[in-house]
């Protein structure tokens, strides 16, 4: 009894502790920002840029929940023909506008090269606390570098907001700011078997959709609160089965478009490729004769094809493919080595060597890391262990035909701590010995690290369901990037009901 | 203490990734046992004394009266049958190994359980089957980006490049020696290298085979790698040329055989033999070739529609002295050397498919094979020679996940001559299969 009695105590002084830490949080108001008009140097500034590019800025950043941006009515006459990168100036019209922190920026255009600087005034101590800078070949570039810019200075109020001590100094609670954000998100269950997950702005800009495939369909969800909720689905055409799944803004109107790796009935490739039209989903591109995947390359992440022939799954180079007249086409093929497949690859310098690597999963084989020159440097452990099966037809009267359990994703991304580190799924089986039948029992996301001794663990997840595939991406306002996981606990068979989850876990800064 | 204690735990639960190790990782082989159990069930309108059930009829048996009253007929006509097998069960290992001179390196063994068949007391062939694991394949392999190496035992190159519509899914139609689909189910002991040519989204595939001359023409038959008598071995070609159509690919492939062989009058007198029983003035010997072009295609007909696809396959066959692509019983006129001369053989088949979804399919085709009248007659005799097959067949697959299902009707028409009369004897048998696989 009395055992029992310690034991309730104990609960409810955690729960006290985490209510009273998120009173604390909520107790203390987020700094105000104040975005000021562009500065413009070029050989024809047009005005409405001056305005245009703060806007960029402003909503990218007022995504954060660690600051609030304060745009208000700045008129640029306020200016008066002054710099707003002037430390007084930016004092002046933060106190005018009660901001506690003030951007300004300014543009320089020299043909299509173009550089955009911008600072960040403390307005009660008139200091400069950072300055943000970032360079561009081309004047299509301006926004994505603006949200580049954008992403610095979120990062930067979130860690003045970490580091800030609690509103309610005489809360017990250690490090309350962190709790709500660092908390692993698990989903209602799903009544679907998900095969592929991406993330992005796909119906609204700035706004992180959730867009899932399942064999036969297309869902795009939202989170809201603590609930998913489905917003659209679409049926794969014409019969087809789906493989995998990206979003990316290519076409580059700011908001990212679908991209769907289908298989068609006769063994064929029948991708597609959809954009939210602002009411339901409508086709760019279908019956796409290739492997669509967005990878990561050593000049960033491009968006890849590679074909498929009448007996091998993966045949021919794999080629970056682009937009031209509203069709999608190959283009050039970067060079990888040659046994590299398309959808589970990245090239970066992983160790910081200022030498590119790529490192590769393909199917049967471990992970692989190589040189630019194909030479291989290491290998790991059989990550991206995965559950789409693909047999193409057998061409032969008795041999086998080309068949693979595709391999998992593989990202590149930035290890709080660690440096640029790689993300993989490692899937466990209960019987791992058979071709094709296959027995998930659950699955981990692992981080890995590059370094001259070899690949290393540095952490992985808790121990999930089966992970059909993840993404890294902003889903929420905090800017804090996260590990979003798409797991299945059961799949869907002859009798059974197919489950699956959305785990949203914070990577950390 | 303990409030601080209670705080940590809390806090760490929320903290994720949560797991923060260190450790080294790697390994390079994998290995899976893979096949796949399968069951045919075969209605027949004629005994067939073949116990390989396939799913169209090789040869349709002589009718129990021969036409023309040269000669009677067989027993099997009209004896109507319902077999079951399960021996075309599979099993294989095939292991993946690191990369080994830049390639990625494969062993692979597959076995089956359609044994040898011998007689269990006379170890000689016998037509009970005696289900023991056979060795189907077992073969290395190494591939390189546009190159691929195999040395072991694999299916024969040549007439391999298209396979019918249902042995793609599950089932041959009629692959075995004789049947009007080619006999490319003929494996031998081979080197075989290949390389790739891209051209845009075109393939160009060039394929080159050093072999065990496999073409069945030799009186040992219960040697396990049974193939010609030859001290030369067999050259196989082939050059396949895919490319896109339709959003699919087109295929089309030439492919070529040569091979020797020589045949004597008393293998006791060979000169390699130990133990000579007879006069080296009575060995007589006599060279002759084993000859085969072969002509595949598929064409994918119009683009995908929201009723599935359509396809048409198809290949050709020209062979000499080739027991397996002509009609099996006579790739030679004789077996006298200096009387022998090579039977001629001619056939093909096409076929159109519709796949309706990815679950389900429907086929349609037919094939012809002859040998050569001539080379038929000069054989001489009074026993009925095959000479002329023709078949027609409809299927209907379906396979969800590991399981596939495999229905089809088939009609076989076959006639026969009588060399010393040239009259000519002709009968059809039909079949129905129900085939149930379960791939692992």
């Amino acid at each position: 009894m009395k055992a029992g009695k310690v034991g309730i105590q104990k609960r409810f002084a955690a729960a006290l502790l985490l209510l009273v830490g998120w009173c604390a949080v909520a107790a203390a108001e987020p700094p105000r920002l104040l975005v000021l008009p562009f500065e413009l140097f070029a050989a024809q500034p047009q005005d409405y840029l001056r305005r245009a590019l703060s806007d960029v800025l402003a909503n990218r950043i007022g995504q954060s929940r660690d600051v609030v941006v304060v745009q208000g009515d700045t008129p640029a006459e306020a200016l008066a023909g002054r710099s707003p990168l002037a430390a007084a100036v930016a004092q002046e019209l933060g106190t005018a506008q009660r901001a506690d922190y003030v951007l300004s920026g300014r543009l320089t255009q020299i043909g299509n090269r173009f550089s955009v600087d911008a600072t960040l005034f403390d307005v009660k101590s008139g200091q400069l606390v950072e300055r943000y800078s970032a360079e561009g070949a081309d004047a299509s570039e301006i926004i994505p570098k603006l949200g580049e810019i954008a992403q610095s200075v979120r990062q930067s109020f979130a860690s003045r907001a970490s580091a800030a001590p609690p509103a309610a100094a005489a809360a017990p609670a250690p490090a309350p700011q962190a709790v709500p954000a660092r908390k692993t998100w698990i989903s209602k269950a799903l009544p679907i078997e998900i095969r592929g997950i991406a993330v992005g702005p796909v119906i609204e800009r700035g706004r992180a959709d959730i867009v899932l495939v399942t064999r036969q369909e297309l869902q795009i969800y939202r989170r809201r609160g603590e609930d998913l909720e489905l917003v659209t689905r679409y049926g794969a055409p014409r019969g087809g089965e789906n493989i995998g799944v990206d979003v990316a803004d290519i076409d580059g109107d700011g908001l990212a478009e679908i991209y769907v790796s289908a298989s068609a009935p006769s063994n064929a490739l029948a991708s597609y490729v959809m954009r939210w039209n602002g009411s339901a989903l409508q086709p760019l591109a279908t019956a796409l004769p290739w492997h669509l995947r967005l990878a990561q390359l050593a000049d960033g992440p491009a968006l890849l094809g590679q074909g498929r022939s009448f007996d091998k799954l993966f045949d021919g180079p794999i080629r970056r493919l682009g937009w031209r007249d509203g069709k999608l086409v190959p283009g050039e093929a970067p060079p990888l080595p040659g046994h590299v497949t398309l959808y589970s690859f990245v090239v970066a310098d992983l160790n910081g060597d200022g030498k590119t690597q790529v490192v590769s999963l393909q199917s049967r084989s471990p992970l692989m890391v190589y040189d630019m020159q194909g030479r291989v440097l290491g290998y790991g452990a059989k990550y991206g262990q995965s559950a789409v099966y693909l047999e193409d037809r057998r061409a032969t009267n008795d041999g086998q035909p080309d068949q693979a359990q595709l391999p998992g994703r593989l990202r590149a991304v930035h290890l709080p701590g660690n440096g640029l580190g790689l993300l993989a799924a490692e899937n466990q089986e209960s019987i791992g010995f058979f071709y094709r039948a296959r027995n998930f029992t659950g699955g981990n996301v692992v981080a890995l690290r590059w370094q001259e001794q070899g690949l290393s663990e540095v952490w992985r997840t808790e121990q999930l369901a089966y992970v059909a595939d993840f993404h890294v991406s902003e889903l929420q306002p905090s800017g804090e990037p996260m590990l979003v996981i798409a797991t299945v606990s059961n799949f869907e068979g002859m009798v059974s009901k197919p489950r699956s989850f959305v785990v949203v876990i914070p990577l950390g800064k | 203490m303990r409030r601080t204690a209670i705080a940590l735990a809390v806090g760490a639960l929320f903290i994720a990734p949560a797991a923060q190790a260190q450790s080294n990782v790697a390994s390079t082989f994998d290995a899976k046992l893979g096949g796949y159990v399968q069951m045919n069930t075969t209605w027949d309108s004629d005994e067939d004394d073949n116990d390989t059930l396939s799913a169209l009829r090789k040869i349709a048996p002589p009718p129990r009266k021969a036409q023309n009253g040269t000669l009677p007929g067989s027993a099997q006509d009209g004896q109507k049958t319902l077999r079951w097998a399960s021996t075309r069960t599979r099993l294989f290992l095939d292991v993946h190994g690191s990369e080994l001179w830049g390639a990625k390196t494969r062993a692979y063994v597959e076995m089956d359980f359609d044994g040898l068949r011998l007689n269990e007391d006379s170890g000689a062939a016998s037509a009970s089957a005696a289900n023991t694991p056979r060795l189907r394949r077992a073969y290395m392999r190494w591939d390189w980006t546009n190159t691929w190496v195999l040395i072991g035992q694999q299916t024969l190159i040549f007439l391999d490049a298209v396979s019918p519509y249902g042995t793609t899914y599950i089932e041959g139609v009629g692959t075995q020696q004789g049947a009007i689909t080619g006999g490319a189910r003929n494996r031998a002991p081979a080197f075989i290298a290949a390389h790739n040519f891209h051209f845009g989204g075109s393939n160009l595939e060039v394929i080159g085979s050093v072999a065990r001359n496999a073409t069945n023409n030799q009186p040992l038959t219960d040697l396990n790698d049974s193939g010609a008598r030859a001290e030369r071995p067999a050259y196989e070609t082939m050059v396949k040329w895919t490319m896109p159509l339709f959003g699919r690919q087109a295929l089309a492939a030439v492919s070529t055989y040569w091979g020797e062989e020589t045949i004597n009058n008393n293998p006791a007198l060979a000169p390699d033999t130990a133990t000579i029983t007879g006069t080296a003035a009575a060995l007589r010997t006599q060279t002759l070739r084993n000859v085969g072009t072969g002509l595949q295609g598929a064409l994918p007909l119009g683009p995908l529609t929201p009723i599935g696809s359509f396809e048409v396959r198809g290949s050709a066959f020209r062979a000499t002295n080739m027991a397996t692509w002509n009609l099996g019983s006579n790739s030679t006129t004789s077996t006298t050397p200096g009387l022998a001369a090579p039977v001629h053989a001619h056939g093909g088949w096409a076929e159109v498919n519709w796949q309706i979804t990815p679950k389900h399919g429907v086929a349609a085709g037919g094939g012809v094979s002859k040998d050569d009248r001539n080379d038929v007659l000069a054989i001489g005799g009074t026993t009925l020679r095959v000479q002329d097959n023709q078949g027609y067949w409809l299927m209907w697959t379906w396979t969800d996940g590991p399981f596939g299902f495999l229905t089809s009707v088939s009609n076989v028409n076959t006639a026969w001559i009588t060399p010393t009369t040239n009259a000519e004897t002709r009968n059809s048998s039909q079949s129905v299969h129900f085939v149930f696989r379960y791939s692992f």
